[in-house]
């Protein structure tokens, strides 16, 4: 498997190398000028150029992304595991859950700031916002999923309620809640930024505005790059988590019977 | 049957004319040539002119049928003309110069505002009388206003330390509530014919700081074309000149009608008072600097706003200024 597994991680950087080169070979052969695309090679000399603001703005925005997405998955399973419950809870917390997230989060950004102000806090709440729902949904689901027999063999060993959740519902719901909280991580980042865009002092949000209308494209793209990799080592680190903490049945299952992160 | 044949040709007769003035109708319609005019923010009573002369059908009367779209920054709407999905933007000069010196395909082709309107205001309780005054204070600078484009440069030429102001960036839309709620203690970002009357109108009092008396006089609003446009659709550009100018003659002449066309046209943005407001400022401001001829600029103008910028710090380039404007199109 750990075969398997550097061979695709190879295959992976082939792939990204392919593009970028494709990409450098037509910047030059087309002359695309640089504030319409600007070539791989503009964009990693300016990264270069301003790792530092680069990093401390990323860590700003990391920072925001996290907690956020942490205070999600404290919540949001809590909350699963009642709406599966209590039927209360599903049919009056469940609606207005869905009903909240039609609400676009760009707009209560400027509301959440006027409360709020400046610092963390707006950020963190709207990456909190996107990020809950669809733990919650795969609790649900993962949750209702749990097969009917080992239920009924808890019972009648005489397992109490508690037991069954923490001993079998909980532990078979946990790959969809792992696949939630996956969509959840890049969901925060998301929110953290769409909170940035509406005010901010700092962070990747903010220095993507400022370059973008500082004609400053190249760096714009940086602010890309610096972006999309904090949302795959977001992605890969609760897969490693999954990895970590799931025992070998209860992993994520490819269509083949393989299984990956 | 001399009746009936007499009552055919008559119809047919009747049929043809309607047909023929159906068609020399639709005919003219077809002769109005597209043109799309790109404006660097959301509606706002200092776009007036135009909308005067989409309404009053300048534009119609040179054979133009103008699009008037609302833009997000500057930078955007420049960057659409130079792609070529707009003809025209309206912008002001310093993303414009910016914009050259990055190599992008553009040039104004009509100087409209010889001084530029950008100025800083406060509730009465944060005083405002000098740059320095920014300091200590949390000072909100939006990143698509055209005073971010030269914030560093005007902190470092009047010795603000900038250590010691909190700038903080905020989506347009979410500004006045932050001013007016005392979250932030200063936009800085604003103009004086646009933001300004809006504060006004609701009913606070203001202290307000105008950058240009702060060593940064520069151009304000100006017409932008591709050189594209410039080189292939030159007549085109003329006439929609000649149109844009008699609207802006219009608002000059006649400011409240003026700002009761645009605020009939754009009900939602555009409310009767404020717009009013608006047109007031933009008139007393058109009305300053040199040539006094409308939209016509010249190289003593020109390379005063780009040494400054250049001088400052704001831009690293100085090209010569026939590159960033002409006055080819500039009606006489």
């Amino acid at each position: 498997m750990s075969g398997g597994g550097l061979y695709s991680g190879l295959r992976v950087v082939a792939g990204v190398a392919v593009v970028v080169f494709v990409w450098q070979a037509a910047s030059v052969l087309f002359h695309i000028p640089n504030y319409t695309l600007p070539s791989p090679f503009a964009i990693a000399a300016v990264m270069l150029k301003e790792w530092r603001p680069l990093l401390e703005n990323s860590l700003v925005t990391l920072t925001e992304s996290v907690i956020g997405f942490g205070l999600s998955i404290v919540i949001s399973v809590p909350l699963g595991i009642l709406i599966v419950y209590s039927r209360w809870a599903e049919q009056v917390i469940y609606p207005i859950l869905v009903a909240s997230q039609a609400v676009p989060k760009v707009a209560l950004a400027p509301i959440f700031v006027v409360w709020f102000g400046f610092g963390l806090l707006p950020k963190v709440l709207i990456a909190f916002f996107i990020a809950f729902f669809p733990i919650v949904v795969n609790t649900v689901i993962g949750m209702a999923r749990t097969p009917r027999e080992m239920i009924y063999l808890m019972r009648s060993l005489g397992a109490s309620p508690v037991q069954i959740l923490l001993r079998v519902q909980l532990p078979s719901a946990t790959p969809y809640i792992f696949a939630g909280v996956k969509v959840a991580a890049a969901f925060a980042v998301v929110g953290a930024i769409v909170g940035e865009f509406i005010a901010a002092t700092s962070g990747l949000g903010y220095m993507q505005l400022v370059a973008d209308n500082n004609f400053q494209t190249d760096l714009l793209f940086g602010t890309l790059v610096a972006l999309s990799v904090m949302g795959i080592a977001l992605f890969y680190l609760v897969g490693l988590v999954e990895f970590l903490v799931l025992p070998r049945p209860l992993r994520q299952t490819r269509v083949d019977g393989g299984s990956s992160l | 049957m001399l009746n009936k044949r007499a009552h055919i040709v008559w119809a047919a007769i009747a049929a043809s004319i309607i047909v023929a003035t159906w068609q020399s109708a639709a005919a003219d319609d077809k002769k109005l040539e597209p043109l799309h005019l790109r404006l660097n923010w959301q509606m706002k009573g200092e776009f007036t002119p135009f909308i005067v002369a989409v309404q009053q059908g300048y534009f119609r009367d040179q054979g133009l049928d103008v699009t008037v779209a609302e833009g997000s920054s500057a930078t955007q709407a420049l960057q659409s003309v130079a792609s070529g999905q707009d003809d025209i933007a309206y912008v002001p000069s310093v993303q414009l110069i910016k914009a050259v010196n990055q190599g992008m395909p553009v040039k104004a082709v009509a100087t409209v505002a010889k001084v530029d309107s950008m100025g800083m205001v406060s509730t009465a309780k944060v005083p405002l009388s000098s740059p320095s005054d920014l300091e200590g204070r949390t000072v909100e600078i939006s990143a698509a206003s055209t005073f971010s484009q030269i914030w560093d440069a005007f902190a470092r030429k009047n010795k603000i330390d900038v250590a010691k102001v909190k700038v903080v960036r905020v989506a347009p839309g979410a500004r006045f509530n932050l001013l007016l709620s005392g979250k932030v203690d200063i936009l800085a970002d604003i103009f004086i014919t646009n933001e300004y009357p809006v504060l006004e109108s609701k009913g606070q009092k203001l202290n307000t700081l105008k950058v240009g008396d702060y060593g940064f006089p520069l151009i304000g609003y100006t017409l932008v074309a591709s050189n594209d446009v410039i080189d292939k659709k030159a007549d085109l550009v003329k006439r929609f000149n000649a149109a844009a100018a008699k609207g802006f003659q219009f608002t000059i002449d006649n400011p409240d009608k003026a700002a009761e066309i645009a605020a009939k046209a754009y009900p939602e943005q555009l409310k009767a008072d404020i717009t009013k407001g608006q047109v007031k400022e933009l008139v007393a401001f058109l009305k300053l600097g040199e040539p006094r001829q409308l939209f016509l600029g010249n190289d003593d103008l020109w390379s005063k706003t780009v040494k400054l910028l250049k001088d400052s710090g704001a831009i690293s380039q100085q090209k010569p200024v026939s590159v960033y404007y002409t006055n080819k199109f500039v009606p006489r």
